[in-house]
């Protein structure tokens, strides 16, 4: 990118249109895919994305920039897509969002979707879609850190700055969701798998 | 330390946010201990697992939605409304529009009824534009101060005409009264009387701040110039500091012959807002009262006559308490007559100054200009509409249209 991000949201602040759609396009998908893991649902995926841009722009005169502005977005976002997650639980309209078929299935059409995955090991994409669908019978907060941490690669730092927590609540939080994901995941997937050593996707 | 303790670094260690002497610590352990070595492997497959999952694809619409679906940055309240306005279709949109246009024919209607009644001095209810009359000098608040000295006492200080007579012989105070009028009571004959026509003037000004004590002088002393003189007078300050208001009133009697001349000359003195002028023909009371005067006379001299031929005490004693009951009626005629004489003579002239933009009169009613303005605006949005028929038959078409397109372009 030849203009640094600072000059970029100097000139979206002042209402320079094309400076913030170059942000759009450099955050809109590592925004998305955190709504999506989050909620499980493209369409509201989508909606919470919106959302998040919408109000970033209009919020834009007022960042101050002493936090990154990864950082600020993706605050944004957890905050919109749990706000989302409960609205949605409110509502109780779970008879509605039930079929949890169609959405796992939506899920393994994406991994196939994805052109990387196809060189990927059949045990990584197997255990990568185990470990989704384990993933999402945990509860929001611990969802959101092992989302930041694994799936989006954030820093402990960059967590706690994300979701306003303390460095020693990052660290142990992440401990905890991560032994209850490990024992909702059935064990002899750990066993014996021979997992690739996987570069970390780019988001 | 014990393998739980391990344990819980563990997590750390595979994101590697372990302090250096804790991960040296740690992996001293884990060359010993296999439960802590099973754990850290599971851990490891756990996040390479979460690692290897695919970024989802956004779908493709995603980024149009989103610059799409950004808004000019606005404030609060507004930009609220805009994003609902935003998600209207023309079901809201019709009824709308409809009620808007109303709201603007209604607006423009009453408005041009404002205008065009402004233009005519008449507020909107088209009545004339009111202005002080001459007791709202005394609001709420105000300090009234008569200054009554400068005219013979009447008691009556608004009163007009036959109501203003002087009591007794407190005519003589006008100078040339007598002189005036030319008729002697008693003395005038049938023929004589021309049209006896009563006078009256009401003059309002209006006068720049500050300036109502002097002009009220000069109103005075412009009076007593053209032979007249001043009844009574009135002086009315507001105690409001911000705007100070004060008010000056007079009635004042001047020559009939002279008024014309008085009130063009106090017309110049500042911005005339009203001018009131009545003449009252009294010639027939006047031709009546004289005739039953006369009539009066000359019973007294018949029974003047008689008392010089009474026979005996007790009809002088008759006669002479029938003259007193009939001289007491003449001398009340007399009295009408030159009550009439002086009215006729002198006219009464009110005068109001007050400074410009004084509070005009509040309505009986609060709400009687706005209803009386709505009444109005729709009586003239009645003629407007009948006007303009044809152009909103039009409108209704090309409307119309628009919202079937509209309707087609927007599925579902």
């Amino acid at each position: 990118m030849a203009v640094s991000e600072e000059v970029l949201i100097q000139r979206a602040s002042k209402g320079d249109a094309g400076a913030f759609e170059t942000l759009v396009t450099t955050y809109e998908k590592g925004v998305y895919n955190l709504a999506f893991r989050l909620v499980s649902d493209r369409e509201d995926a989508m909606d919470i994305a919106q959302e998040v841009f919408l109000k970033a722009y209009q919020a834009l005169p007022r960042f101050r920039g002493d936090s990154r502005f990864s950082t600020w977005i993706y605050r944004v976002c957890v905050n919109a897509s749990l706000d989302h997650l409960r609205r949605k639980q409110r509502s109780a309209s779970y008879s509605l969002d039930e079929p949890v078929s169609f959405k796992e299935s939506s899920v393994t059409r994406e991994i196939e979707d994805d052109g990387e995955s196809v060189e990927d090991s059949v045990e990584t994409k197997f255990l990568g879609q185990a470990v989704l669908s384990a993933l999402k019978d945990l509860d929001a907060a611990h969802r959101v850190i092992i989302l930041l941490s694994d799936v989006r690669g954030c820093s402990y730092q960059e967590i706690a700055d994300i979701l306003e927590l303390s460095m020693g609540t990052v660290k142990s939080r992440l401990h905890r969701a991560r032994n209850m994901l490990r024992r909702l995941l059935p064990a002899e997937q750990f066993g014996a798998s021979s997992v690739k050593s996987d570069e970390r996707r780019d988001l | 330390m014990s393998c739980q303790a391990f344990e819980e670094m563990l997590s750390a260690y595979v994101d590697g946010e372990l302090f250096p002497k804790d991960k040296q610590t740690l992996e001293e352990h884990l060359s010993t201990c296999g439960s802590c070595q099973r754990a850290l492997f599971e851990l490891r497959s756990l996040k390479i697992a979460l690692q290897s999952v695919p970024a989802a694809e956004p779908p493709a619409e995603l980024h149009a939605r989103i610059m799409s679906g950004l808004k000019p940055r606005k404030q609060g309240v507004f930009d609220r409304l805009s994003d609902r306005l935003s998600r209207w279709t023309y079901r809201q949109w019709v009824p709308a529009v409809a009620a808007a246009m109303v709201f603007v024919i209604f607006l423009s209607a009453g408005s041009g009824v404002w205008y065009a009644n402004k233009k005519q001095g008449l507020d909107l209810t088209g009545r004339p534009i009111a202005n002080v009359p001459p007791d709202s000098g005394t609001k709420e608040g105000a300090i009234r101060s008569d200054t009554t000295k400068t005219a013979p006492t009447t008691g009556t200080p608004g009163g007009l005409g036959l109501a203003a007579a002087p009591q007794g012989k407190g005519g003589e105070a006008a100078p040339g009264v007598k002189d005036l009028t030319g008729i002697a009571p008693g003395a005038i004959s049938f023929l004589d009387i021309d049209r006896k026509i009563i006078r009256r003037a009401q003059l309002a000004l209006e006068v720049g701040h500050g300036s109502v004590q002097r002009i009220s002088q000069e109103a005075i002393n412009l009076v007593k110039a053209n032979f007249g003189y001043v009844e009574s007078s009135s002086l009315a300050q507001s105690d409001q500091p911000s705007k100070e208001i004060t008010s000056f009133y007079m009635v004042a009697r001047v020559p009939q012959e002279n008024l014309d001349k008085t009130i063009e000359a106090m017309a110049a003195l500042g911005k005339q807002t009203r001018q009131d002028t009545s003449a009252q023909d009294i010639t027939d009371q006047y031709v009546d009262l004289d005739a039953r005067l006369r009539n009066k006379e000359n019973q007294e001299q018949r029974l003047l006559q008689i008392m010089g031929q009474a026979k005996s005490v007790g009809e002088l004693l008759q006669v002479e308490g029938e003259l007193t009951r009939v001289r007491g009626d003449i001398e009340s005629m007399r009295a009408q007559v030159m009550r009439y004489d002086k009215s006729v003579a002198m006219s009464a002239l009110s005068l109001t100054i007050s400074e410009e933009g004084a509070i005009k009169p509040p309505s009986p009613w609060p709400w009687h200009d706005v209803w009386n303005a709505f009444v109005n605006a729709w009586r003239t949005l009645l003629i407007f509409v009948a006007k303009v028929t044809p152009a909103l038959i039009l409108a209704g078409i090309v409307f119309t249209v628009l919202a079937l397109t509209l309707r087609k372009k927007r599925p579902a």
